[in-house]
């Protein structure tokens, strides 16, 4: 499988690294949002539809390429950051290096359960596609 | 009194830690200090079981328990025995319509509208799926207002129950339930009235409304969560199934079978909320404290300055102009997905919600993507609304640049 993203962890943090005020960070995350490229049509469908109350979130798996999206773009750079994560690590560690990596920033916010926001279901929806395979999406 | 005054009387504006901005009392209001102490005062005094033992502590629980049920029922003008103890709005209107299951056929229609909260709209959805009853809608209009009209035309004997907020928990609109409840009631339905969003915020009088049903909550009327409210008139009271059984909902016990208690009993399984129904008695007690007059000018007052300034925003969308509104607005800011500016705006210290407000087919008409939605409480001042455009200015900067 190809790599998923240029930036890796290392680069991200980097970019945070001189952030003082919330505001640097928002901007490094609505910056990084961009890396994800502009939103795909045949990706933004139902079908591919992960359920938030807050924003939609798309994500698909096809020949062995996964595609994630979201309408929101402060979601859509936490997106940039969680392929960053699954570039790097198998995916359960992925996962647990996702949320220190969003505590490390300060933006444990998005976190949270009560942000009904899409995030957690992307890790429920990436389980259930490599069915316990923890390579699934590494390089 | 004055705003301050309204502010200086719930003890979270004045702790140390920097509290935010709190625009979200449709979702949950804050607690007033007489509200806190009732519960605590409660407590700290010792507790007793209500409506069985004989000694002494127990009857002063259920003296006080039967006391804050009046003081709930005098809140939208009934009499105790017309109150039944839930534990919210969703509970009371799941009671009501497991209780009328037994009334409904094929042949039947229950009405509600498209502007329900989800608990007054799928829990309707399940009672007619089970009883086979058609489930129709009123439609709401561009500005948000209900399509009586319509409603009117489409009326016939058919129809069993309407179910319909009195306030829109989305748009804050004031729906016209009274002429609702007169139309259907010359077919015979019964009218359930989802008070959720009114009883904080309107002089809600259920004789004069003529409904058969007023649900309501203790959390979004300055008491606390896990309390709430059915009312009924007798026969429509009488006409409810119990749901639920066991406790003083029962008069008598054999093993072959049993007898139920008279109401408000019948409908009351268990052991109730006690601390929660001397919440919200103080809660109504509270309101009751302060002139209506005096409450309701200045929610008006905040309501119409927060409209001026998101209307005169060059970024703000207003998604819904209803013709009476109350303490709720529901808007997007352009080209902006509604999660980012709330993102944002909780940075700043914004307390306001995003999302479709568990008002799914509504919002979806308002806006494909969620709103934002602000609302007031009695402790909001213009100061609030300040903050507010002043966040939304800097989101809008932020979020706006490319």
């Amino acid at each position: 499988m190809t790599k998923l993203l240029q930036l890796d962890l290392d680069a991200i943090e980097q970019r945070f690294s001189d952030c003082r005020a919330w505001e640097e960070r928002y901007r490094q995350l609505l910056l990084l949002a961009k890396g994800l490229g502009k939103a795909d049509p045949a990706l933004r469908q139902e079908a591919h539809l992960i359920d938030g109350c807050e924003s939609d979130v798309w994500l698909s798996f096809e020949q062995q390429q996964l595609q994630l999206d979201s309408n929101a773009k402060i979601i859509r750079g936490l997106l940039v950051m969680l392929l960053a994560c699954l570039d790097s690590y198998p995916l359960s560690q992925a996962q647990s290096e996702f949320a220190a990596l969003l505590t490390r920033l300060g933006l444990a916010q998005h976190l949270s359960e009560s942000r009904n926001n899409g995030l957690q279901g992307i890790w429920q929806a990436l389980h259930a596609i490599a069915q316990g395979d923890e390579q699934t999406f590494c390089r | 009194m004055s705003q301050t005054a309204f502010r200086s009387l719930f003890p979270c504006f004045s702790t140390k830690d920097r509290f935010p901005v709190y625009l979200d009392s449709a979702a949950s209001t804050q607690l007033p200090q007489s509200v806190i102490d009732a519960q605590v005062n409660y407590c700290r005094a010792g507790h007793a079981n209500v409506n069985r033992s004989g000694h002494t502590l127990a009857r002063q629980a259920t003296d006080k328990f039967n006391k804050a049920r009046q003081l709930v029922a005098a809140h939208i003008g009934a009499q105790a025995e017309q109150l039944i103890w839930t534990s919210g709005t969703t509970d009371a209107i799941n009671t009501v319509a497991s209780g009328l299951t037994h009334l409904l056929t094929a042949d039947d229609e229950i009405w509600t509208t498209e502007l329900e909260h989800h608990a007054n709209l799928v829990t309707w959805q399940q009672l007619a799926a089970t009883t086979g009853a058609s489930l129709r809608y009123i439609p709401v209009l561009e500005n948000g207002d209900l399509d009586i009209a319509y409603f009117e035309a489409q009326l016939s004997k058919r129809c069993k129950l309407v179910a319909i907020a009195h306030v829109s928990n989305t748009t804050g609109a004031i729906n016209p339930v009274a002429r609702v409840a007169r139309l259907a009631q010359q077919f015979g339905a019964k009218v359930l009235v989802d008070g959720a969003q009114a009883v904080a915020h309107l002089k809600v009088d259920v004789n004069q409304l003529d409904c058969d049903y007023y649900v309501f909550s203790g959390h979004k009327m300055y008491g606390p969560t896990g309390i709430g409210a059915l009312y009924g008139k007798p026969a429509a009271l009488d006409a409810l199934q119990p749901s639920k059984f066991g406790g003083e909902m029962i008069s008598k016990v054999s093993l072959s079978g049993s007898e139920w208690n008279q109401l408000p009993y019948r409908l009351e399984a268990g052991t109730p909320n006690i601390i929660g129904a001397l919440g919200m008695g103080a809660a109504a007690q509270f309101l009751a404290d302060i002139e209506f007059s005096e409450r309701h000018r200045h929610e008006r007052q905040l309501l119409s300055y927060a409209l001026q300034q998101l209307a005169t925003h060059p970024e703000v969308e207003l998604l819904a102009k209803p013709m009476l509104q109350t303490s709720v607005i529901a808007f997007r800011l352009r080209d902006i997905h509604p999660q980012d500016a709330a993102t944002l705006l909780d940075q700043q210290g914004i307390a306001l919600r995003c999302g479709h407000h568990c008002a799914m087919p509504l919002s979806a008409k308002l806006s494909d993507v969620g709103s934002l939605r602000i609302s007031f409480g009695l402790y909001n001042e213009p100061a609030d609304v300040d903050a507010l455009m002043q966040a939304i200015d800097h989101c809008v900067e932020l979020l706006g640049d490319d």
